[in-house]
């Protein structure tokens, strides 16, 4: 298969803004389950409590990781994205013809992002 | 007069507990993790819209960043369910211990009512025998809260919590950087000893032995101490999925071949894929153990054993060398593994299920001859082979007397084999090497050894020109066996040739078989061919 080039704008902007939106309420759900994982350590004795702490700074790290994870990956596609569209429009300046936010397929250049 | 107490009663830890709270919480914990789950699936498959709208060679690696996110929450949310299994036992038994308690104190009472009302009870046996018996639960009540909260703090302990790599250029530097496979993950149960794995895994409870191999099959697949038979289920059930995601992952590399580097890592997948392939085949052969299946690192390690080995009398471990490969190995030496196991039933005299031979491809073997003149590769396998004989040793159920495990490096597989039995602990018995380039200098005294080559074996060459400095020597008290024809028990047995030790009928066979079988009476020396 060849590797073509072909933007929707609006539809990868729709996709990258559910993607946040998405990414805001996982983020809300592992607050959630932290914020009951310090409740439950606080209903434990002074053995079982400490091991479940330890458990919860695991979690932490995971929660962080998958937290920054989703926030690293939108905010890339937003620079791609927002690079692939800025050199369509220098593109069609040069052309004469706008292609904001028009479907276009093919292969005419490569976006300003080094491979 | 002394006074009729029931010492402890009324100081139980567990009494200060909220059982039903804490059921409660870990209930919570569950619905969390669960809405997690779904939360985490909504991020990536929401995020493969982008496939849609959106072609460029950057493309697939966008689309594909996302992905890990649902796999680590889902890992994230069977972690939290463990722990919500580990509280839930944790209430129970609190709460049971707290029931337990009420009834004691109700008799303990009874006793003080009845002590007051004769003022020599001390010596009145039935009141005294009471008392023994109330405070022998009291004690008991105490032993159960302290094993209850040990159980509880090794399985949280235990839990896995996997994490996603943050840091990366990908949208910079081509696509591949986001890969699922360099998930990482870390655990306290990777760093134990295969007896401490044991003593974990036996203290789980059923439903939390069960959380684990639904949630963390690779990592209990993959270690030294866990039941021969659990391994296997874990390893196995993971084996379609791997396939199906390696195979997507290759395809998905098809319109990019153009390039070299896409090309290399397309066949990298292939060899994978066939590992994958080759180790489902021989699984399909019957009384196989999967007891290793590691896809994390460059080359894909197994361990296929014939028969199950926790209930064994004879184990024997057969390790490769130079080139062995589970895609290009796995098949023949699982065969190679069969035919020695049935021969050493045959000179030993034993029942099937109480001899096993495993074929262990669990180091990178040395790819080239050249790269087999570094020891690099024994010496990366050593700690490996180490923990695997030690976890034989550890998975075998309570009571169970040890196996008697012997070891056969072939070729470069005689270095990782006697590195791995020099180091302390290693539960072998007997060591076994044939046609190897060398050996590690020192073994330990209550280990036999013995080694074979045959005549015409091309290894003689390298072993003349020095490559590595140890050889097997009557000095440290190695065991040249034959490689001749010979009769043995009037079946006669066919020379040894080339750098082939594991063929049907061969002396070379028979004597690793005798070795395996415990029949030093049956080997056939050097010389007495």
């Amino acid at each position: 298969m060849d590797a073509g080039w072909r933007i929707d704008g609006a539809g990868v902007r729709d996709v990258i803004e559910r993607g946040d939106t998405d990414a805001q309420q996982l983020s809300s759900g592992l607050g959630e389950v932290s914020a009951t994982l310090d409740d439950v350590v606080g209903l434990l004795d002074d053995v079982v409590g400490p091991a479940l702490r330890r458990f919860d700074e695991r979690w932490q790290e995971s929660a962080t990781s998958v937290d920054r994870r989703t926030a690293a990956v939108i905010e890339a596609a937003r620079v791609v994205i927002r690079d692939h569209i800025s050199t369509d429009e220098d593109m069609a300046g040069l052309a004469g013809s706008g292609l904001r936010d028009a479907e276009t397929v093919g292969a005419r250049f490569s976006p300003r992002i080094s491979q | 007069m002394s006074t009729a107490t029931v010492a402890g009663l009324g100081i139980g830890a567990f009494l200060a507990l909220d059982a039903s709270a804490i059921s409660q919480g870990s209930a919570n914990l569950r619905r969390g993790a669960g809405r997690l789950r779904d939360d985490g699936a909504q991020v990536a498959a929401g995020w493969k819209g982008l496939e849609a709208v959106y072609e460029s060679p950057v493309a697939p690696a966008l689309v594909s960043a996302m992905e890990p996110v649902g796999q680590v929450t889902s890992g994230m949310s069977g972690a939290m369910q463990s722990a919500s299994v580990a509280l839930d036992d944790y209430a129970r038994a609190v709460e049971s211990l707290q029931a337990r308690h009420r009834s004691v104190a109700v008799d303990a009472a009874g006793f003080s009512r009845a002590a007051a009302s004769r003022p020599d009870w001390q010596s009145e046996p039935s009141l005294l025998a009471r008392q023994k018996s109330l405070q022998r639960s009291v004690s008991t009540m105490q032993s159960d809260f302290e094993d209850a909260r040990e159980q509880c703090v090794a399985i949280l302990d235990g839990i896995v919590a996997p994490t996603v790599q943050v840091t990366g250029t990908f949208t910079t530097s081509g696509t591949g950087l986001w890969d699922p496979k360099k998930l990482s993950s870390t655990s306290s149960l990777e760093s134990m000893t295969p007896v401490r794995v044991n003593v974990w895994w036996t203290s789980l409870s059923p439903a939390a032995q069960s959380m684990y191999l639904a949630t963390e099959p690779r990592l209990i697949g993959g270690l030294d101490g866990i039941p021969s038979s659990v391994r296997d289920m874990a390893n196995r059930s993971r084996l379609d999925r791997e396939l199906a995601r390696l195979t997507a992952e290759r395809d998905a590399l098809n319109y990019a071949e153009r390039t070299s580097s896409w090309t290399q890592q397309s066949e990298e997948l292939d060899r994978r894929i066939n590992a994958i392939a080759t180790v489902r085949r021989v699984l399909k052969r019957p009384d196989r153990l999967l007891l290793n299946c590691d896809l994390t690192g460059p080359e894909v390690l197994a361990a296929v054993a014939v028969g199950n080995p926790d209930y064994a009398d004879r184990i024997g471990v057969l390790v490769g060398g130079k080139g062995t490969t589970v895609e290009g190995a796995l098949a023949k030496t699982d065969t190679s593994a069969q035919l020695l196991r049935a021969r050493a039933g045959m000179v030993g005299g034993y029942l099937e299920r109480e001899v096993v031979v495993i074929g262990w491809l669990g180091y990178a073997a040395p790819p080239t001859l050249a790269d087999a003149a570094s020891p690099t590769f024994a010496q990366d396998g050593q700690a490996a082979l180490r923990s695997f004989t030690q976890g034989l040793a550890a998975a075998r159920p309570s009571g169970a007397t040890a196996a008697t495990v012997t070891v056969g490096g072939h070729s470069y597989g005689a270095l990782p084999v006697t590195l791995a039995t020099q180091l302390p602990g290693s539960q072998v018995d007997n060591v076994v090497t044939y046609g190897g380039p060398g050996i590690a200098k020192t073994l330990p005294d209550d280990v036999s050894r013995y080694w074979m080559a045959n005549s015409d074996d091309l290894i003689r060459g390298v072993v003349r020109s020095g490559w590595y400095k140890y050889q097997p020597s009557t000095d440290d008290d190695w065991v040249e066996l034959s490689t001749d024809a010979v009769q043995v028990d009037g079946v006669g047995l066919v020379e040894g040739n080339d750098h082939n030790y594991l063929v049907d009928g061969t002396s070379t066979q028979h004597n690793l078989a005798a070795v395996i079988a415990g029949r030093p009476d049956k080997v056939v020396l050097h010389g007495q061919g």
